[in-house]
């Protein structure tokens, strides 16, 4: 049984639909999915950042044993009462700024250790500058002499750019399975290329090659340090 | 005479030519002065760089002794190395440029690549300062300070170059002037030789011109006088004026001729053109007959077409009609047969005699009511008929008047409440605030209301809703009612304002009704200049909406919702 209703409705003449829009749910979740494509995105991107490289030395060690890594080494601490007087002619050494003493001593211990840790080297190449080319010869008794890895220092931009390419490319070219690659060379060119400063003379700093992907920065070893890692002396 | 006018040509000849050449080289002396200035002022700009960069390195050396990152020093020293690579570049530009006299002396170019050759001794010696800055301040400021005496050096050496641009702009502007001095005398003199030259050449000429006009005139006498000698006239003295006079006289009587020839060809061309007028008239007149043709003949087909569409509009309201009564005729025989037929079986009393036992007194009480029901069928019928045939030949009396809508709709609603009650169907009704007048017929208006709710009763079943809805706005007056009824077959949608057509022919609905209602009510609308609208979906529900034009009365605020009282069930 019904009650019929008797009502008169005052309905106005126009009533409009509003629709709210589910501001907090959907927005919200819009919202945190663009938050989170931005982070992954600059994860991503970081992975070149070249201030990372925190890998500690004996992690390093681990990692050169097993091989496929880029060691590039600033040529060991020089005479300072020496300057470069003319690099017109990059043979002659008497005009350049040379290895000292204690350059070549810590290059040899550094020789030691690498041997010890059984880290294999396929290549070496290193810039025509002669403290360069001693600390080459010094460390592994062979060397390429590569023109384009001069210093950067009195170089315009398009030499320095020129100069640059080949340092990037070099890094991220893998060695062959097993073995490292070794490069010996200035601060300029380093930090043009991948904003590390190496300091200080002598120290390697140690890149992972990713071929067509670039290359990642994992840490350095500074001179001091073979001995202990190595267990020398 | 000729002499003056040769002699103004030559002289704007000669004018026009000084006047090129002073400009040209005016032009080439403002491009040369051009090409030094901005030289300078280059010269200049490049010096001011070369001094803010070096003050820039200066900077960064001092902070040398407190740097942490060394390789943001690097970083920013060489970017001032960079500008120092610019400026030589830039240097180097400027020896390049400027071909011709603009060239630079060879003094000039030699200071050029002086400048050159310090300023990158300079440079190398502030790279050497800035690489030996983080590791031997000291040492690097003593080489620093070396690069300031070169930069001072190179500052003089900028300087002399100015000056001796500068130097040169003024000579060069010297020598032109000295240039357009020596030219404007040579044309002053070359003026008056000039003028000199004309005078002798107009003696020379005026005197050679008459001796070959004296040759002409003999000529020309000769000429005439063996003519005369041919027509045999007295021969005259021939001299030179009776010879031209002759000569004269023979041009004066040719020239009469030609005029009289000319004459006659000026008539005859106006007769022409006469009659070339004359042509184009009647060519003209020819082509508004035609025109008006054209338009008679347009005329007699649309005049033909109406008739033709007039004869047909004829014949189908004559079908029209005839279904009509066909129609008719059928629906009163429906009841007529009941009535017959029942009265016949009381007659010959099927049920056994009259008021003799209960079962035949109840059949026949039912047969009684059967025939009473037929009979008002029959009735409804009729009162339907004429109203529509009232309604269609306008011999309804229509009177319009102000109508008050929420009224007319109480009234309706309290005529149908027990159908509605019956089937327990939910009524509401729909205002605006404020209501309209309704500008119409009273009792039409009260008539589509009833037919519009008794259909929707009739097709409601138990337990449905019915919406009277009223809205108003500036064209019109939206009448409504809605139900939520059995609907009607999208077929038969169209011709549901037909007579005698009923939306859903199912002999087991009920069929009360005449099936006249809704055309009716079309025929109502139509008077009142309105119209009918019906939309609807099977097993949903049907919407007739009466569309009234605006009253254009004004709006009476409505006066609050009543209540009837709820009525149990």
């Amino acid at each position: 049984m019904r009650t019929s209703l008797w009502t008169v409705h005052q309905s106005p003449i126009c009533t409009e639909v509003l629709r709210i829009i589910p501001f907090g749910r959907i927005w919200s979740v819009v919202l945190s999915l663009v938050i989170l494509s931005i982070f992954t995105l600059m994860t991503l991107t970081s992975v070149n950042a070249q201030q990372a490289g925190t890998d500690t030395p004996e992690q390093l060690v681990e990692k050169m044993k097993q091989g496929g890594y880029i060691l590039y080494i600033r040529h060991a601490a020089t005479d300072h009462s020496q300057a470069d007087k003319d690099l017109t002619d990059l043979s002659k050494c008497e005009l350049q700024r040379n290895l000292s003493a204690q350059g070549k001593e810590e290059t040899k211990i550094m020789a030691m250790a690498l041997a010890k840790l059984e880290i294999k080297v396929e290549k070496v190449i290193t810039s025509p500058y002669c403290r360069c080319v001693d600390t080459a010869k010094i460390a592994f008794d062979r060397y390429d002499i590569v023109e384009d890895m001069r210093a950067t220092f009195y170089t315009n931009e398009a030499e320095t750019t020129h100069l640059g390419d080949y340092l990037k490319s070099e890094l991220t070219k893998k060695p062959k399975a097993g073995f490292n690659t070794v490069l010996v060379g200035h601060t300029a060119n380093l930090r043009d290329v991948t904003q590390v400063w190496p300091k200080p003379e002598g120290v390697v700093h140690v890149f992972k090659p990713l071929g067509e992907g670039g290359y990642e920065h994992l840490g350095r070893i500074t001179p001091v340090e073979w001995a202990p890692l190595a267990g020398i002396n | 005479m000729l002499a003056p006018v040769i002699g103004i040509l030559m002289m704007s000849v000669l004018a026009g030519v000084f006047n090129y050449q002073t400009q040209e080289q005016g032009k080439l002396l403002t491009r040369l002065q051009n090409v030094d200035f901005e030289r300078a002022q280059k010269l200049m700009q490049l010096s001011n760089h070369m001094a803010t960069n070096h003050t820039q390195i200066y900077e960064l050396l001092q902070t040398a002794e407190t740097v942490t990152d060394e390789g943001e020093f690097y970083d920013e020293g060489k970017r001032y190395l960079y500008n120092i690579f610019s400026i030589e570049t830039q240097i180097e530009e400027q020896i390049e440029q400027g071909p011709d006299s603009a060239s630079l002396s060879k003094s000039e170019i030699e200071l050029f690549e002086s400048l050159l050759k310090h300023i990158s001794d300079y440079r190398v010696n502030t790279t050497n300062a800035m690489l030996m800055a983080t590791v031997d301040l000291a040492l690097a400021q003593s080489v620093m300070s070396n690069s300031t005496k070169q930069f001072n050096l190179l500052n003089a050496k900028f300087l002399a170059f100015n000056q001796s641009i500068q130097q040169r702009l003024n000579q060069r502007l010297a020598s032109h002037q000295d240039a357009v001095e020596q030219k404007a005398g040579l044309f002053s003199g070359l003026f008056v030789s000039t003028i000199i030259f004309v005078l002798l050449l107009s003696g020379i000429l005026s005197s050679v011109l008459s001796r070959d006009l004296q040759r002409v005139i003999k000529k020309l006498g000769d000429l005439v006088s063996s003519q005369k000698k041919q027509e045999g006239s007295a021969s005259s003295p021939v001299n030179e004026l009776t010879t031209l006079a002759i000569a004269i006289e023979g041009v004066r009587e040719s020239h009469a001729s030609l005029k009289q020839a000319r004459d006659n060809l000026n008539k005859s061309n106006q007769e022409l053109s006469k009659s070339y007028a004359t042509i184009l008239e009647r060519e003209s007149t020819l082509e508004e007959l035609n025109a008006e043709l054209e338009i008679k003949i347009v005329e007699g087909k649309k005049a033909e077409e109406l008739l033709l569409e007039a004869k047909e509009d004829a014949e189908k309201a004559n079908e029209a009609k005839s279904r009509f009564l066909a129609t008719m005729s059928h629906e009163f025989r429906t009841p007529l047969n009941a009535i017959l037929g029942f009265s016949e079986m009381i007659c010959s009393q099927v049920f056994g005699p009259l008021g003799a036992d209960k079962l035949g007194a109840e059949k026949y009480a039912e047969y009684a009511d059967d025939i009473h029901h037929s009979g008002n069928h029959m009735l409804l019928l009729v009162n339907d008929i004429l109203d529509i045939s009232e309604i269609e030949s306008g011999r309804r009396i229509i009177t319009k008047e102000a109508v008050d809508i929420d009224e007319i709709i109480k009234d309706c609603v309290r005529t149908i409440r027990k159908q509605v009650e019956d089937k327990c169907i939910e009524l509401s009704v729909e205002l605006p605030d404020e209501v309209p007048f309704l500008y119409a017929d009273k009792r039409s208006f009260i008539q589509v209301l009833l037919n519009l709710l008794s259909n929707a009763i009739k097709f409601t079943k138990q337990n449905g809703s019915i919406v009277i809805s009223v809205n108003s706005g500036k064209e019109a007056i939206e009448i409504a009612v809605k139900d939520t009824g059995v609907g009607i077959d999208p077929d038969r949608l169209g011709r549901v304002t037909e007579p005698f057509s009923q939306g859903v022919k199912n002999p087991y609905e009920a069929q009360d009704g005449t099936g006249l209602g809704l055309s009716i009510v079309k025929s109502l609308m139509e008077t009142h200049d309105g119209e009918l609208v019906i939309s609807s979906e099977l097993g949903v529900g049907t919407a007739v909406t009466a569309v009234f034009p605006a009253s254009g009365l004004e709006e009476r605020p409505n006066v609050g919702s009543f209540h009837t009282p709820n009525f149990t069930h």
